[in-house]
């Protein structure tokens, strides 16, 4: 660990100048001349019959410029493709509405005109007559198919994949206790600071679209644009700007945009912009996956579980935007933290009247560990054990790891036992648990939960192939390039989207290292251009991967440029290259200090070329492509896959109390411990972990889309759907519990999807300290209001 | 949503009854219209509403869609504005108490759009503020 000269230092992160000083470069402050704007008007029903749109009025009004209609797109685009085979793969998908809105949000019309304002007032005078249909918004309804969402499919099921390993049967069997349980997990957003947005221009001579977006992985969804588009990847310029303000997985589905845009750049010959406001981000911006779980789970007395069977529907909206590709992504952590093995899962991928979801930081795994972390409890509470025993019984122990699961997933180390010892010792487990007693006496609701979290990070794309195995996609792949340019200065180009992760920093410090100069001697690139920067096809920051994919594409590159200098300096100082390193930028033979500078070097590289050894190519640049072995990189028949390579995890616990008479929950103490491997730089990756246990507080506490029986959203604002500040965050504490990672290439994990830890924590909590009341509690998140009408419901009756 | 209120008046039913059951006195007796127009048993108007911190203007439609002289009134109304969309359905009830009139109504209202999201929030105080208009405005016609 201590090695490494700049990995693992908490050297002040660059990134940061540039948002806090105002100099951050955004989407929406990219300028164009004579750009034209674009406003939506949406959908205002879940679901209904588009029968007239009357825009008369609309074109009429000053510096309105033109009126689309959803009906006219089918005249223009494909719809998008689908990733399963039919019948769900003949799902139809286009940007807009064509014949009806199936969910509330839905763009029916776009107005452009010369500004956002007028564009924005113009939405007033379109007059669209509807027939408004009986929405499905309940998952369980929803698969029984009486109200479709898509006639052309037949079905609301999208698809239906089923794990089973070992013999669940015979273990439930042997079982000394059968528990049946339900368990929800709720519909929230990300609520990034800036919204989606993308901006587009038509370049009619050479057939070419530019497209300025703040998506996250620009070049996955290219292939989306492009077959919507009808042209080769090859017309299509995707640029997004130095600076993305947050994503957490939701700027993936932007794309939607991206390709009204793109179509009405060509039909205008005008750049087309367009930023989300914050109401139509916190309506379609993107959701997390609603699911329900009902789990059967056979336990030994001690605690010990035998098998457990479950049937999960995941609540995907009314368009598989990036969907269904979570109907597999949560089995990175089928098993959870445990080490069970008689496991069986069945996965109803499944539309509904709601909007379409997006990866929310956790993206799939977050409601799989939701259901793993709430039945540890409730196994605890039925067998009147303590929940910190069960786990401890059921852990994967240290011993086991690198860890096979059942489905084939290779957990890269950690030591969850003693990281929850760490956890218990710092949030004085035993002490609270006996001022719950005494709080209890005094009518105070205390309650102490505990829950961890898979964050499985550097996905492996084959998973889809589970859901069909023609899907060419598999893998992941991440592109560096450096150079020393004839200055001396030393440039790099990743593929990567930064929307907040420091990945100036954190790369520098990763090529410092291999290449022996200053961090601060190394310019990122910031932004991504296709035509002019690096890139692999599964280029961008999503899964948690860059500690990992960057750092493995970065390192593949530094390698090669520092043998290419090395064999240069070999040739000019006349030393054999073993007897040689570079430090603090200067090549030194270590045998006779003989030495020449890298920006010399560089000089003679790029300028100086004679000088070269005639079997050398002028200049100083590498790239290279870096692609991780998954050591199981396809799915087989029974869906045995190693579908992430990295798991990081973290523990979370929490002591509560819920207010006898508001119904608030006040989080008195939070302790989180990590495991993230080796980290590259802990200030990063702790603003990492800190940050994702703020959005699981949230999403527990605060965030939760409530839809009326239209399936209209009642909270798209932030005066009621709140964002957790910093200041509510104040009780908590991180530690670290290292342990290196196994798979990846200096021992780092992804982090920055823990988010899950505090969602179980809190919920366990709030049902440990209304125990006395024996309340059950079944969703993934609390509202005072209704925990109000749990505690005081005996005095409410009377 | 369900919105109800009574209120006692000084007038006997026959009188109320005249006056609501004739749609144009219903219709001057709304704050804020803008534009009225008779249509087949009812009323169109453009209607100017101040919801909290919002300001917009609905073209809505009224039908008399039951009329039972002299107790009971059936009012359907749909409005369209600020993106959003409500519908109505207001029942009217009168009962005689001696030399005074109960009337009893209960509006079904339904909202959906942006409006529906901070409509929940504010939608009582605005109901309560029409319908105050309307009695203190039907009072002084009675007169």
């Amino acid at each position: 660990m201590n090695e490494y000269k700049w990995i693992g230092k908490p050297i002040k992160i660059k990134d940061d100048y540039y948002p806090v000083t105002g100099k951050a470069t955004y989407l929406d402050d990219i300028e164009l001349p004579n750009t034209a704007y674009v406003a939506f008007l949406r959908s205002p029903y879940g679901h209904a019959k588009i029968k007239k749109i009357d825009y008369s009025k609309a074109l009429q009004r000053k510096g309105v410029i033109y009126v689309l209609t959803g009906k006219e797109l089918p005249n223009y685009l494909s719809p998008y493709p689908q990733i399963p085979k039919p019948p769900a793969g003949n799902l139809v998908d286009y940007p807009m509405a064509v014949e009806k809105v199936r969910y509330y949000g839905e763009p029916v019309v776009a107005v452009v005109a010369e500004d956002k304002y007028t564009a924005e007032d113009a939405l007033e005078d379109i007059d669209i007559e509807y027939e408004v249909l009986k929405p499905v918004l309940d998952v369980e309804e929803a698969v029984k198919n009486e109200i479709l969402v898509h006639e052309e499919i037949g079905t609301n099921i999208i698809w239906i994949g089923e794990w089973n390993y070992g013999d669940v049967e015979k273990a439930l069997k042997e079982a000394d206790l059968v528990i049946e349980d339900k368990f929800i997990f709720h519909r929230y957003t990300a609520a990034p600071l800036e919204t989606a947005g993308a901006m587009a221009v038509y370049d009619g001579i050479n057939d070419v679209y530019t497209i300025y977006s703040n998506n996250i992985m620009p070049m996955f969804t290219l292939p989306l644009i492009c077959t919507a588009l009808r042209v080769p990847p090859s017309k299509v310029r995707m640029i997004t700007p130095p600076n993305i303000g947050g994503s957490f997985g939701t700027k993936i589905i932007n794309y939607t945009y991206m390709t009204v845009l793109a179509l009405l750049a060509r039909l205008l010959k005008r750049p087309i912009k367009y930023v989300e406001t914050r109401t139509e981000n916190i309506t379609n911006g993107g959701h997390s996956n609603g699911r329900t779980f009902y789990v059967k789970v056979g336990v030994k007395k001690d605690g010990e579980i035998t098998g457990i069977s479950v049937t999960a529907y995941d609540d995907i909206g009314a368009y598989p935007r990036y969907e269904p590709a979570g109907a597999v992504v949560w089995s990175q952590v089928l098993h959870g933290m445990y080490r069970v093995k008689n496991i069986k899962i069945t996965f109803y991928s499944v539309l509904t009247n709601k909007p379409p979801t997006s990866p929310v930081r956790g993206y799939s795994r977050i409601q799989h560990n939701f259901m793993w972390e709430r039945l540890m409890d409730r196994i605890a509470k039925k067998l009147g054990l303590d929940p910190v025993e069960v786990r401890l019984k059921n852990y994967i122990r240290p011993e086991e790891m690198p860890y096979e699961g059942p489905s084939g997933v290779i957990y890269d180390g950690g030591n969850y036992i003693e990281a929850l010892k760490l956890l218990l010792k710092y949030l004085e487990y035993d002490k609270w648990r006996e001022l719950q007693k005494e709080y209890r006496k005094q009518g105070r609701y205390i309650g102490i939960g505990i829950s961890g979290v898979i964050d499985s990070g550097a996905n492996n794309f084959a998973q889809v192939k589970m859901i069909n195995k023609d899907f060419p996609v598999s893998g992941n792949s991440e592109a560096a390039l450096i150079m020393v340019d004839p200055g001396g200065d030393i440039i790099v180009r990743v593929g990567t989207t930064d929307s907040g992760q420091s990945h100036d920093t954190t790369f520098s410090q990763v090529v410092a290292e291999i290449l022996g100069v200053n961090p601060e001697d190394i310019k990122i690139i910031r932004g991504f251009d296709s035509w002019s920067n690096v890139w692999a096809i599964h280029s961008g920051s999503y899964a948690s991967r860059n500690a990992v994919m960057a750092t493995g594409a970065l390192i593949g590159a530094a390698r090669r440029l520092k043998e290419k200098i090395l064999k240069i300096a070999s040739f000019l100082l006349k030393e054999d290259e073993s007897n040689l390193d570079i430090n603090n930028g200067v090549i030194v033979s270590k045998v006779t200090g003989r030495s020449i500078s890298l920006r010399d070097l560089a000089t003679i590289a790029w300028t100086d070329v004679n000088l070269l050894p005639g079997d050398i190519e002028p200049g100083l640049v590498s790239f290279y492509i870096y692609r991780p072995d998954f050591r199981r990189n396809l799915p087989d028949e029974n869906k045995r896959i190693n579908n992430t390579l990295t798991y990081s995890y973290e523990l979370h616990g929490v002591v509560i109390e819920v207010d006898k008479d508001t119904g608030m929950v006040k989080i008195l103490k939070q302790v989180v411990i990590g495991d993230p491997g080796i980290m590259i730089n802990p200030l990063v990756v702790e603003g990492q972990e800190i940050g994702a246990a703020m959005h699981g507080n949230e999403a527990a506490l605060n965030f939760r889309v409530y839809f009326d029986e239209n399936g209209a959203i009642l909270n798209p604002n932030f005066l009621n759907y709140t964002p957790m500040t910093i200041d509510r965050m104040s009780n908590l504490e991180l530690y670290h519990y290292i342990t290196p990672s196994t798979s990846s290439p200096v021992g780092a994990r992804g982090v920055g999807e823990g988010g899950g830890g505090p969602i179980a924590a809190i919920i366990n909590a709030v049902e440990d300290a209304l125990e006395p009341l024996g309340v059950k509690l079944i969703m993934s998140n609390v509202v005072s209001e209704e925990l109000w009408k749990e505690v005081n419901k005996n005095d409410i009756k009377g | 949503m369900i919105l109800k209120g009574d209120q006692i008046l000084d007038y006997k039913i026959d009188k109320i009854w005249q006056f609501i059951v004739n749609t144009d006195n219903l219709a001057k007796c709304l704050p804020n219209v803008k534009k009225l127009e008779k249509i087949e048993n009812g009323f169109s108007a453009k209607i100017e509403v101040t919801i909290g911190f919002l300001k917009g203007t609905f073209d809505s439609k009224f039908t008399y869609s039951e009329v039972k002289e002299p107790n009971y009134l059936k009012i359907n109304g749909e409005a369209k504005g600020m993106g959003s969309f409500v519908k109505l359905s207001l029942q009217i009830n009168l009962s005689q108490e001696i030399d005074k009139t109960k009337f009893s109504w209960v509006a079904d209202v339904s909202i959906t759009g942006p409006l529906a999201s901070i409509g929940n929030r504010y939608i009582n105080d605005v109901a309560e503020k029409i319908v105050n208009d309307l009695f203190s405005c039907m009072l002084s016609n009675l007169k």
